[in-house]
């Protein structure tokens, strides 16, 4: 199995006012063709960070580093009329906060047409027409009134719904979902997961999945990658993670699910400001030993999983 | 394309409202009411001012009066100014039109130049050009329009000669006229171009920040079309709004340019009629100023309803 995206060594600092947020530190990790990858962490570990880089969406302050290779160019190197033609056509993204992410002011039905007649050059009426398709894709009873409403007029779970229409337009190779299931309560996530399948289903694309929410991650994604304060710790075979976790801190994560007993992490993520010295989880760490204290460790394979912690080295 | 009743009404409220005010005035003003609505450097015999009272129905009961006076105002009647010998609403008119000449391309051409420009500003607001331009239009801004025209018609009428001095024709055809109103256009737009242009800077500013701005990034679109697909629409309403709220004052806003130009139109029109105490003429600017601004913002709420499908939900 290729792969389509590899990332390498990604770093990103963000400079403001309290001093630069180190939010990503040389991170590595593949998404092979046609998988699920599901990148798993707390609020705030730098996730959506990542999935915002490989897109370029982030705001001006933001300095990366590292390589972020799609069939073998570099996105980072790329010009903006370049990366023009990969976004959407080649790449698309899910926003965690669908209802903002819409124009408030157009017709559901032109926002999803909109990247056909941008990109594909498509009447309008055309355009249209298959927007309204896409919305019976993505199970709306009535899609050809839905297609004429506004996004006030629907929920945040339909909007989500119509984003992630959007996503499909182009028949895009990678389809980025960030935080798709925040906010929403049990059923609408279950329903989520269900739509997911249909995307998945409907297009031959590789997906990048960012939650918070294991149990999103172990319904959809074939592995997973544990992040913690802008660090990988884990990525391994999602079966596998679960069966074993490796890392402490994902060994702590999985006792925070309800079906085993609800343990919450004790402490706090550190701070990305002033990073801690040696490993990140250190703090928090029921094996911490003195080596962890003082230098991170690096990512080594065992038993052809990744982890980053000096009990596997 | 649809007002609701519930604003129809209020619209309807409101020009009730100013109607009965201009009736109430002049009567509840201390002195006598017919001096009051006839002017005060109007001299006349006790015969004549007898028969003007019985002329005017102001010996009749009030409510009388009232209903007369709205019979009146159906008849666009807004009654006869002896300070200029000629019935209100003609006299108003005949201004009127000379300086909506003036007025309403100004509005026009500042609203499409001022909106690009600012547009443009706004969305490069962190480029050296977008900061020189607003330095410019924030001198303009801040220029009083009768500086502004001093300087105008000192340069180009008297120095160069390029543009004629005073009034609004001379031969009376079209590039006569537009010769003449020339320089108080520009001037007229290069004022108001600067408000609508901080305005708009300041909506796409703001706009742009928004998380529908970045969705349209990530799908694949261009500086320009996002711009113009998305936040160009999007910054616009604050700007109708202004330009609805701001119309009486634009009309009488051009007092100074027609002061300074020497242009007769609604401006000097009031101006004079303030300083003679013209009152008829007063009321009648008063009644057709605020009707025209009433109308103006019930153009603009039915716009805003269709651009922005959220507000026409509401009631």
């Amino acid at each position: 199995m290729g792969s389509i995206l590899e990332i390498r060594e990604l770093s990103i600092v963000f400079s403001t006012v309290i001093g630069n947020v180190y939010a990503v530190n040389k991170s590595s990790f593949n998404l092979n063709n046609n998988e699920t990858l599901a990148l798993v962490g707390e609020t705030g570990c730098g996730k959506s960070v990542i999935a915002n880089s490989i897109m370029r969406l982030l705001p001006q302050n933001a300095k990366v580093s590292g390589k972020i290779m799609y069939k073998g160019q570099d996105i980072l190197k790329m010009s903006e009329k370049e990366i023009e033609k990969i976004r959407q056509q080649e790449i698309s993204i899910v926003f965690q906060n669908p209802s903002m992410s819409l124009n408030p002011l157009q017709k559901i039905g032109d926002q999803i047409s909109e990247p056909l007649l941008i990109h594909k050059k498509m009447n309008k009426k055309d355009a249209f027409n298959k927007s309204i398709d896409l919305l019976r894709t993505m199970g709306f009873q009535n899609p050809s009134k839905t297609a004429k409403m506004y996004p006030h007029q629907l929920s945040g779970g339909m909007n989500q719904r119509v984003l992630l229409a959007i996503s499909m337009t182009l028949n895009p190779s990678i389809i980025i979902a960030d935080e798709p299931t925040k906010g929403l309560d049990n059923i609408l996530i279950t329903d989520m997961i269900e739509e997911f399948k249909t995307l998945k289903r409907a297009n031959e694309s590789s997906l990048l999945i960012i939650t918070h929410d294991l149990s999103v991650a172990r319904e959809l994604s074939d592995r997973i990658a544990i992040m913690y304060s802008g660090d990988i710790l884990e990525i391994s075979e999602t079966e596998s993670f679960f069966n074993n976790p490796l890392h402490p801190y994902s060994k702590i994560l999985l006792d925070s699910l309800p079906e085993r007993g609800f343990n919450p992490p004790k402490g706090t993520s550190p701070s990305m400001v002033n990073i801690p010295k040696g490993c990140k989880f250190h703090p928090r760490c029921p094996y911490v030993k003195k080596e962890c204290t003082e230098k991170v460790p690096s990512i080594t394979s065992h038993n052809g999983r990744q982890v980053r912690c000096y009990l596997f080295l | 394309m649809k007002i609701n009743s519930k604003k129809l009404i209020r619209y309807l409220l409101a020009i009730f409202v100013i109607f009965s005010l201009n009736f109430i005035i002049p009567r509840a003003m201390p002195g006598d009411p017919l001096t009051n609505l006839l002017g005060e450097d109007f001299h006349m015999t006790e015969e004549t001012l007898q028969e003007l009272t019985e002329q005017m129905g102001l010996d009749k009961p009030l409510h009388l009066q009232y209903i007369d006076y709205w019979g009146n105002v159906f008849r666009f009647d807004f009654g006869y100014t002896y300070h200029l010998k000629g019935p209100v609403t003609s006299v108003i008119f005949s201004r009127m039109k000379w300086t909506l000449l003036l007025v309403l391309p100004s509005i026009i051409l500042s609203s499409i130049i001022g909106s690009l420009l600012g547009a443009f500003s706004g969305i490069k607001s962190s480029k050296k050009v977008s900061k020189m331009l607003t330095l410019t239009e924030l001198g303009f801004y801040s220029t009083p329009t009768f500086f502004l025209s001093l300087i105008f018609l000192y340069i180009f009428s008297f120095k160069f000669g390029l543009f004629p001095t005073k009034g609004f024709y001379t031969t009376g055809s079209l590039f006569d006229i537009l010769h003449h109103f020339f320089l108080p256009i520009t001037i007229m737009t290069l004022f108001l171009n600067s408000r609508n242009y901080m305005i708009m800077r300041g909506s796409v500013i703001q706009e742009k920040s928004k998380l529908y701005v970045v969705y349209a990034k990530a799908k694949g679109l261009s500086e320009n079309q996002i711009l113009f697909r998305h936040i160009f629409k999007n910054s616009s309403l604050p700007l109708l709004t202004i330009l609805a709220l701001d119309f009486g004052f634009i009309l009488t806003g051009a007092l100074l340019i027609e002061i300074v130009f020497s242009m007769n139109g609604m401006g000097t029109l009031i101006y004079d009629a303030l300083l003679s105490r013209d009152y008829p003429i007063l009321y009648g600017a008063f009644m057709i100023i605020s009707l025209m601004v009433v109308l103006a913002n019930a153009f603009v709420d039915i716009l805003y309803g269709i651009i922005d499908p959220r507000i026409g939900d509401g009631t």
